[in-house]
């Protein structure tokens, strides 16, 4: 995995410096305390920075180990990504009871559920469970979209 | 005492009372298996069905919810990797362990069981020693939880295991992840990037719900083995007596811990969780279990969310200043029921106060009763076919997300953290260091700058407190401990080996 | 086509006199109202629109609903109210915070989005020792911070908050320095004044009125206006340090709002207020009634913005 930490301290790196960078936006005001507002994210920063250049020094020094997963699997974990960003893109107009049931869909789906019946029953009465206690038991405000609220 | 013990009683045990506990119990229990609802959240949307109780009845249907939600919280951990607040965090690393190993009827039994024993005895501390106890509150400063939250901090060390490295990166990352939001001294906020929905900063929960539970549906897609091998076999068998016998030490731990975390109002919630498990897994028989499926694990975190429940109303009642935010919630019901909770309850309205102390005992036994009850249908519904069991907690976490702020925004912070989480499982860092530090970073640091507020800018108010120096110096031996016993297990084994050879060359 | 919009007016005006005599009685309100708070259940917002729906319950012919719209330090909660229709079926129930955020954080609506409809209440703040401090009155501490600038630590909540400008404001009407400490919650501020860790701390009186009738707190002055009712606490004006701060709760709607439902609900606050359930319990903790009608509630508010405005800039928060 040396390849990988070369790639994670990097990153890291990256991070460190753009939360550094960021902090050097924060105001202060006059009525802030000794230490600052910018403090505590100058000592992480710079933390992180150190921990990222130990995990550098180690990756050059070529300790390994792990192997990288298959890449059918990656594809099945992005794709699952993919669906769960267009479900927090759609659901707020789409709605709660529209959205859910196509999302659990193809989920299922894109995990190998084949059979159509359990599919749309399981993704049917997720919704439905999750919408009775949640949205009427709860009384959590889910998105009503175009239909308004049931 | 044991008149007004009597009196409270005659309140508590009306078969009304007790029936309006028992659904307090049961929705608590609801409520906090729920990810995004919270055992106070769960309290304050009943309030407004006690408006027209009795106030002793009214709280003690409220004191249900709150025992009943911190199993609920630990049923969620231990099934599904999602813990409901920041005390059952910890649950999740052994319970859920356990649980995949199929032991799940194992794990849900010791929480139930060393989570009614914990309920119990703090009920009993609550009793005979809310006074003296409350002087500990008094004596916490802005350094004594300083020093409290770098002591949680420290436990990192022992979390992480062999790499440091890694294990301190986490770390980091999720105190960074706590500076999000308006900065507490200055009233400026901090890396919300313009925007108004982060001024509050990252809700403890969603972090969680990212960190833990999504993480852990990313990592059973990318890199699960096969699937269908694993369906059945979550079993319900409960844990045996003699199992249960043995976990005395850790139980001891945990309220031990529990009760020290009630007192302490504002206190990171988790630490004392956090700190009882590291110290059963130090007084432990078995500690290399522990991380892969000890039921001390699940025991001694358990306890002490448990013993919280009662310890938590002894600043309330002595102080009117609640000790969590389910205690927050009992005050609005006190307040809504003219009880002006404080010193004075106790001689105006001791039936209410003592009926409380007896509901409360009720409710962990109700807890007990209707845990076990839920214990088979709950394992049952996530033994299902794999697929089936992923989109449906996926279903759950997110509008468990959505429903903490009634946002999407949290959703989203989910679905980042998830990524995060699950590339960190992916690459060897650690989760669990990762939500200590987001969990206690924003204590530590508001803390370390209430101390110099106070102390006028003197560093050493640190070491010249007594508590908050004896805070510090078992930092540095919990930091210091696993890193020391690791470095002479390998000298041990190194030498053993070289005696191996000299004793072969020798024969 | 002039013509044309001529009739249709007529038209208009019309259907609008035939339908409001047809209606008679069943004008506003006719179904539920919604009230929102940028509280989580539980929290003094969401307590305060639970009960005064509640005691509404007999004034109010309708059911109301109480919604929690959290996060955002309200900034969600005004925009949904903002954008709402203008019927009066959404109220908000506003605290400082309304003011504060747009203030410190862009936000895309502000309090000038909304219609004020009437204040309910003020939160008395107050000023206050723990029973072993030897300071009796607010001069005892002023007198001390002369002597000791910059070393009496005085607890408060964080910058931009009421209770911080409370401090602020007392500082310089007094000419003194003194070392503010921020806390996070009027509880966590107590246990500090309690155990000593700080000397002296501004809060809801509400909070803290257990602990003064158990003789554990001594209350020096109030901020408000007049005497808390009830009380022989002096204000701080009285004893020649004029600070009078406020945390104020009433109810706004939409921009626009119509003028009917504006004056049914300055109405139903005034009844409300004045019924012996609710005064029972607005007493017992320690909530002044304020009522303020919208256009007064108007002035209030900008007011009060300036104050804000200008004390943020004051403390270099904004420019």
């Amino acid at each position: 995995m040396r390849r990988a930490d070369l790639v994670a301290g990097l990153s890291f790196l990256a991070v460190a410096a753009v939360y550094f960078h960021q902090s050097l936006f924060i105001v202060r005001g006059f009525a802030s305390d000794r230490l600052g507002p910018a403090f505590m994210p100058r000592l992480l920063a710079g933390a992180l920075a150190l921990l990222a250049l130990a995990l550098l020094a180690r990756a050059a020094a070529g300790r390994s180990e792990a192997t990288p997963p298959s890449p059918a699997r990656v594809r099945l974990l992005a794709a699952t990504v993919v669906l769960l960003v267009a479900y927090a893109l759609v659901m707020p107009r789409a709605g709660f009871l529209v959205a859910t049931p196509a999302f659990l869909a193809a989920v299922l789906a894109c995990l190998g559920v084949r059979e159509p019946v359990p599919l749309v029953l399981v993704a049917a009465g997720v919704t439905a469970a999750l919408y009775g206690v949640f949205g009427r038991l709860l009384g959590v405000l889910l998105p009503p979209g175009p239909f308004g609220r049931l | 005492m044991l008149e007004r013990f009597a009196l409270g009683a005659q309140v508590a045990l009306q078969p009304y009372a007790l029936l309006m506990t028992l659904l307090g119990v049961a929705w608590g229990i609801l409520g906090g298996a729920l990810p995004g609802i919270s055992g106070s959240i769960a309290m304050a949307l009943l309030l407004p069905f006690t408006f027209g109780m009795d106030p002793a009845v009214a709280l003690m249907m409220l004191a249900g919810v709150y025992v009943g939600a911190m199993y609920g919280g630990s049923i969620t951990a231990i099934l599904i990797s999602t813990p409901g607040t920041p005390g059952s965090a910890i649950t999740v690393v052994d319970g859920y362990a356990l649980h995949q190993r199929g032991q799940s009827g194992k794990a849900l039994g010791v929480s139930l069981v060393t989570g009614t024993v914990g309920g119990i005895a703090g009920v009993f501390l609550l009793v005979a020693f809310a006074v003296p106890l409350s002087r500990i509150a008094l004596a916490f400063g802005p350094p004594e939880y300083f020093a409290f939250g770098v002591f949680g901090l420290a436990l990192i060390s022992s979390f992480v295991g062999r790499d440091l490295v890694k294990g301190g990166i986490s770390a980091v990352l999720g105190l960074m992840l706590a500076t999000v939001g308006t900065d507490p001294f200055s009233g400026t906020p901090r890396f919300t990037f313009g925007s108004v929905d982060l001024v509050g900063g990252v809700a403890a929960a969603a972090g969680m719900i990212g960190l833990f539970a999504v993480s852990e549906i990313f990592y059973q897609i990318a890199e699960g083995v096969d699937w269908e091998r694993i369906r059945g076999r979550y079993t319900t068998a409960l844990p045996s007596l003699l199992e249960l016998w043995r976990l005395r030490v850790a139980t001891v731990l945990g309220i031990v811990f529990g009760t020290i975390e009630g007192l302490l109002p504002g206190g990171g919630g988790a630490i004392a969780s956090f700190i009882a498990y590291n110290e059963a897994k130090r007084w432990s028989k078995h500690p290399e279990e522990f991380g892969r499926g000890s039921l001390e694990g699940v025991a001694a975190p358990e306890t002490a969310n448990n013993v919280v429940t009662a310890t938590a109303l002894i600043p309330l009642l002595t102080f009117g200043i609640p000790g969590s935010n389910s205690a927050a919630i009992l005050l609005a019901g006190m307040m809504l029921h003219g009880l002006q909770p404080g010193p004075a309850l106790f001689d105006r309205t001791p039936h209410v106060v003592y009926g409380l102390f007896v509901g409360l005992l009720v409710a962990n036994l109700f807890m007990l009763g209707l845990g076990l009850l839920a214990l088979r249908p709950s394992i049952a519904l996530v033994n299902v076919r794999r697929p089936f069991l992923l989109a449906g907690i996926l279903g759950l976490v997110l509008v468990g997300a959505y429903s903490i702020n009634n946002s999407m925004v949290e959703v989203w912070i989910v679905l980042l953290t998830g990524l995060v989480g699950y590339s960190m499982r992916r690459y060897g860092y650690n989760v669990l260091a990762m939500v200590l530090g987001f969990v206690l970073g924003f204590m530590v640091e508001a803390n370390l700058r209430r101390s110099l507020l106070i102390s006028l800018g003197d560093p050493w108010v640190f070491f010249t407190r007594p508590i908050s120096a004896l805070l510090l110096a078992l930092a540095v031996l919990t930091f210091a401990w696993p890193i020391l016993r690791r470095i002479r297990e390998e000298r041990l084994s190194v030498a053993g080996a070289e005696q191996g050879l000299a004793e072969r060359a020798a024969g | 086509m002039k013509r044309k919009a001529v009739w249709l007016s007529v038209a208009g005006v019309l259907v609008l006199a035939v339908s409001v005599a047809a209606l008679g009685q069943s004008r506003y309100p006719t179904k539920p109202v919604v009230l929102v708070t940028h509280s989580s259940p539980g929290a003094g917002g969401d307590i305060f629109l639970r009960n005064l729906a509640k005691h509404l319950e007999g004034i109010v012919p309708v059911p109301l609903v109480v919604e929690n719209r959290p996060g955002g330090a309200s900034a969600r909660a005004v925009a949904y109210v903002a954008t709402s229709p203008k019927d009066g079926y959404v109220l908000y129930g506003a605290t400082p915070t309304m003011l504060q955020t747009p203030l410190l954080t862009k936000t895309q609506y502000s309090y000038l989005d909304l219609q004020p409809v009437a204040n309910v209440f003020f939160d008395p703040m107050i000023l206050y020792v723990r029973a072993e401090s030897p300071w009796k009155s607010l001069k005892d501490v002023v007198d001390e911070a002369a002597r000791r600038p910059g070393q009496i630590r005085f607890g408060a909540a964080t910058p931009g908050s009421v209770e911080h400008m409370i401090a602020y404001h007392l500082m310089s009407v007094a000419k003194v320095k003194v070392q503010p400490v921020t806390f996070e919650g009027g509880g966590d501020l107590l246990v500090a004044v309690l155990g000593g860790h700080v000397d002296l701390g501004v809060g809801e009186y509400a909070e803290i009125a257990s602990q003064v009738q158990a003789g554990k707190v001594r209350v020096l002055n109030s901020f408000t206006e007049q005497r808390i009712p009830g009380t022989t606490i002096p204000t701080a004006k009285e004893l020649g340090f004029p600070v009078v701060v406020e945390k104020f709760r009433g109810l706004l709607g939409p921009k626009g709002m119509d003028p009917e439902a504006v004056a049914f609900w300055e109405r139903a606050v005034q009844q409300v207020l004045r019924k012996p359930s609710y005064q029972m319990y607005y007493r017992s903790v320690y909530q002044v009634p304020a009522y303020m009608d919208h256009v007064q509630y108007k002035l209030y508010l900008d007011r009060m913005n300036m104050t804000l405005r200008r004390y943020l800039k004051s403390i270099g928060l904004i420019q």
